[in-house]
This record gives structure tokens, sequence and C-alpha cells, in this order.
């Protein structure tokens, strides 16, 4: 895996601080993404995809519970009005959501490769950087 | 309800628990024991519950039994025909108790007059026989097939009504179970969230010195996490308990209650330098406490919520019909988007991240709780950033709120 390139970048979408900061800090001592972004609200994703014009992103960690749009709706959202702007990307859940139905209703989604239960640990990570290279 | 409902799994309850034996009449039953006299022509109609251990039949509801059986309810199983439909699981006709072979003995021949007689069995919500429906007469008589097929319909409305009533407590039951279990998980948590925070002030004061600026930085998160823990679970905490208590309907001034709820809030509303002014409010019939947590939520919302410079306004006023009081909280803080507007009663929702507002997502969900529990509700009306007006509708003539 070493000699693998760099992923490129990272998106995190959850609405407590310390979490993403935590989160961040596992990523970066990884050293798998050159870059790594921290989204509270879902909306504020949504417009960063909108209006970002390089679509590097290669990994999306996307909690469910989350202030008005949740996870589930920011993926609804992205399929319904954004076409294909995640394909090339791995999209996971990362929650406390323990409910069943979330985790079955998270297979549904095309989208979602993986569904991790918090807090995020360097397996998770190495397990989203595995997936992520065997698409190349 | 047909056979597809006898699948509900039901608390099983004594019939005192179940408030068939030894409890005032009900309708659902005086209805059907009316409705027996009227269709099959006779004096007497009885829902009898036999109970074989206490040697008694407990007359549930009756209509046209003579004193003293009338105030007393029961008679010993000596007076008792009942029991033969109890027993047998089938229906017993009796033309002539004198020459039936039977109860031409049964004491209630003799004491009651009972001389034709019509029972059917009625089952507790298991399918189990507990008694009868029965008509009586005190002249002979001949009893139809239809007769029987009649009495048995009632039977089972009888049988069905009986069902409901467990269902109804089985359904509080779970509730009052759910609830202690919340509040004994909540209590449970409290006790290592203390602990933690020991651990962590006690690391602080011996080693915070030691540590570089991202060791304190990660301190500090840790510090503050704990202390937010500790707010959740009492958060969790306050609703279980306010929910759950076993209240009792009591005539509330809403006035004198805005008063309380005024003091409770008033370091709120000086450091936000709310103005908060409060119409003439009726008097309701209803569970203090709640009430009280109830007003409390919307004014403390409507003061959290407010426009950032702009000192939160907020008026309390109240309407009434003939039918309900409603109560208005009405702010001129950020307002709320018309799509939000069924999520915000929901448990745990939110819809601001906790640096911009803090909160766990109980308190509105408490709310229309609360206004459900005395058989109202709570609404809302706004836009983003118009204000927001919640408004609690509650019935005139409140039922006691459900435990």
């Amino acid at each position: 895996m070493t000699t693998k390139a760099k992923l490129r970048t990272c998106l995190l979408i959850d609405d407590d601080r310390t979490d993403q900061m935590l989160y961040r800090r596992i990523i970066e001592r990884a050293g798998v993404f050159t870059k790594v972004l921290s989204f509270a609200y879902a909306e504020d994703a949504i417009a960063f995809l909108e209006s970002s014009e390089n679509r590097d992103v290669d990994a999306v960690f996307l909690d469910i519970n989350l202030p008005r749009l949740n996870g589930f709706e920011f993926l609804d959202r992205v399929a319904a009005e954004m076409g294909g702007v995640l394909d090339g990307a791995v999209v996971v859940m990362l929650t406390t959501s323990p409910n069943p139905q979330d985790q079955q209703r998270a297979g549904g989604y095309d989208l979602v490769q993986e569904y991790f239960m918090k807090p995020l640990t360097v397996e998770h990570l190495n397990r989203v950087v595995e997936i992520c290279h065997n698409r190349d | 309800m047909s056979t597809a409902d006898t699948q509900l799994p039901l608390y099983p309850f004594s019939n005192a628990t179940l408030g068939m034996v030894d409890a005032p009449p009900e309708s659902a039953f005086d209805n059907l024991t009316r409705l027996a006299t009227s269709v099959l022509s006779v004096p007497v109609a009885l829902v009898s519950i036999v109970e074989f251990e206490n040697d008694r039949q407990y007359f549930k509801s009756l209509q046209g039994l003579p004193e003293p059986w009338a105030t007393e309810r029961q008679t010993p199983l000596s007076h008792s025909f009942c029991q033969h439909v109890v027993k047998n699981n089938a229906p017993l006709a009796v033309e002539n108790a004198r020459e039936h072979p039977v109860v031409c003995n049964n004491l209630a021949v003799r004491d009651i007059n009972v001389i034709t007689y019509l029972g059917v069995p009625i089952y507790d919500p298991n399918e189990v026989p507990m008694g009868a429906l029965c008509v009586i007469d005190s002249e002979p008589r001949h009893w139809y097939d239809t007769d029987i097929t009649t009495l048995k319909q009632l039977a089972r409305c009888v049988s069905d009504a009986i069902k409901l009533k467990a269902a109804v407590k089985t359904g509080e039951a779970i509730r009052a179970e759910q609830n202690a279990f919340a509040y004994a998980i909540s209590h449970d948590l409290k006790s290592p969230a203390n602990t933690l925070q020991l651990l962590l002030d006690e690391f602080d004061k011996l080693h915070r010195s030691k540590l570089d600026k991202d060791g304190c930085d990660l301190l500090d998160l840790s510090q503050e996490t704990v202390v937010r823990m500790t707010g959740q679970i009492d958060d969790v905490l306050a609703f279980t308990r306010t929910i759950g208590v076993n209240c009792e309907n009591e005539p509330v001034d809403l006035n004198e209650l805005m008063q309380t709820v005024r003091d409770d809030l008033k370091a709120e509303i000086e450091h936000a330098g709310a103005i908060l002014t409060i119409g003439p409010l009726p008097r309701v019939l209803g569970a203090r406490v709640q009430l009280r947590s109830l007003l409390q939520n919307l004014i403390s919302n409507a003061i959290k919520y407010r426009r950032p410079e702009t000192p939160p306004v907020v008026n309390v006023s109240a309407q009434s019909n003939k039918n309900y009081v409603s109560i208005t909280v009405a702010d001129n803080g950020i307002g709320i988007a018309p799509e939000y507007h069924d999520r915000i009663f929901k448990m745990f929702h939110r819809l601001h991240v906790r640096d911009e507002y803090p909160g766990t997502g109980l308190g509105l969900s408490l709310c229309q709780q609360i206004a459900n529990r005395h058989g109202g509700q709570v609404s809302v009306e706004s836009s983003d950033g118009q204000g927001s007006t919640f408004t609690v509708e509650l019935p005139l003539r409140l039922l006691c709120p459900v435990a």
C-alpha cells in the first residue's frame, strides 16, 4: 500500500466539533489523504460539491444524525441533484446509530461502501484506503 | 376484533387488575347488558365473572337484578347458573329451572326467582372462559336457536371489550417500564460520568503544568466533553422524571405558573436582556409539574434562539373557544424554515450544531408529549428569520394525563 499514490480529498461530515478534530488528527497522522475538509452541516458539504471545480473527492465520512439535513437526506440530494459527483468516491457512514434500520437503509445506497460505528479507528481508515486503491 | 388481533402479546392480568371484579360499572358492558334485555325481551341481564377460587360470581354489569343483589353485585356459587357455562365452556339454556337436572337445586331458583336462564361464555384475552353473559326471567320460556346466536354475538362484544382493556393496560405497563428503564440507565450513567470528571480534574491539578499546548487543549476538550455528557444525562433524567411522574389533575392557574417559570428563567432573561410580556392566562385542569416544564421549555427556546444583536421579545397570551384553550408563545427570534417544522418535535432532532445553539434536542419533544398527555398538541408557525409562534392547544375538559 505504501507504494500507492496518496489519495486526494477526504470529506468529514459530522456536527461534533471535537469528533471532527479527532478524526482529522487520525487521518492526518496516517498521512493517506492530501486534504481533509470538515463540514458540520450536510448543506455546507453540498454547497462545496456544487462550487468545487476540481472534483477530487476520494472519500466521504458521513454521520447520520445531523442537524437539518441528515446523512441519508444528504445522499438523496446528491443523487437527485448532483448526478455522479461522488461516483468516484468511497462513501462510508460513520455513526453512533446501532439501529439496524439505519444500517439497512445505508445498504440500500449504491454509493455507500461501509457502515462504521463511531469512533473512527485506524482499522476503519485502512479499510477505506484499501477500497479506494482497489477501485483504481 | 378479528382473530388476527389475538396475536397481540398482552400482559397477563388478574380479574382484579383488569378491573373486571370489585370495580365500578363501565358503560361498555352496561350498554351490552341493556341491549341484551331489550333484544331478548327479558328483565335481567348480567355480565358475570366466575371465580371458583373465591366461591363467587361477580357482576361486572347488571340490569334488572333485585336487591340486595343489585347492591352487593355478587353471589356465592351456590346461587350461580353461570358457573356451569364456564365449566363446560358452552351455552346453558334453561327453560324451566325447577325441572332442569343441573340447576333444579340451585339456590338462585329459591332466592332470586331464576326460572328461565340463557347464558353463553365470555372469554379472557387468552380465550379462556372467565364468566358468562346471561339473561334471566322469572317465567318459564322457550329459547330459540336465534336467541342463543344473538346472545353469543353480544358475548363476543363483551370479550372484545375485555381484550381492549387488557391491550390498554398492556400499553400503559410497557410505557411505565420503558420510562423506568430510561430513568435507571441515565441514573447509572451518571456515576461513571462523575468519576471521569473527578479523574480529569485530578489530572488537571497535578499534571497540567507538564503538558504542552496540544496536551492542554486535549485536556480542555476532555473536560468540556464530560461536562456536556453529565448535562445530557441530566436532561434525559429530567425528561423521564417529568413524563413519568404519576400526576393527578389539579386546577392550575397559568398566571401563577408563569410567575414561577419567569423566576426559573431569571438568569437567562437577564443575560439576554429579554422582554417578556404575559397576557391574562386561564386556569386549566392539568398536571402542574408537566405544564410548568412545557411553558419553561417554550419560553427558554424563545430566548435561546434569538437573533444576534436583537434582544428577544417574547409574548405569551391565551385564547379560548368552547372546546379548547390556546396558549401562544411568540418571539422575534431566528425563526424556523417550514421544511423543518415537523422534525423539531422529534426526539434528539436539532437544527443547529452545538457550538451555535447548545441543546440536546429533547425540549420540544418533551413539550409535545406533555401536550399529548393532556389531550392536546403543540404546533408552530414560523418562517426563516421571521420569529416563531408556538401554540399549545389544550382541551378545556381535560382528562387526567396518562402517567
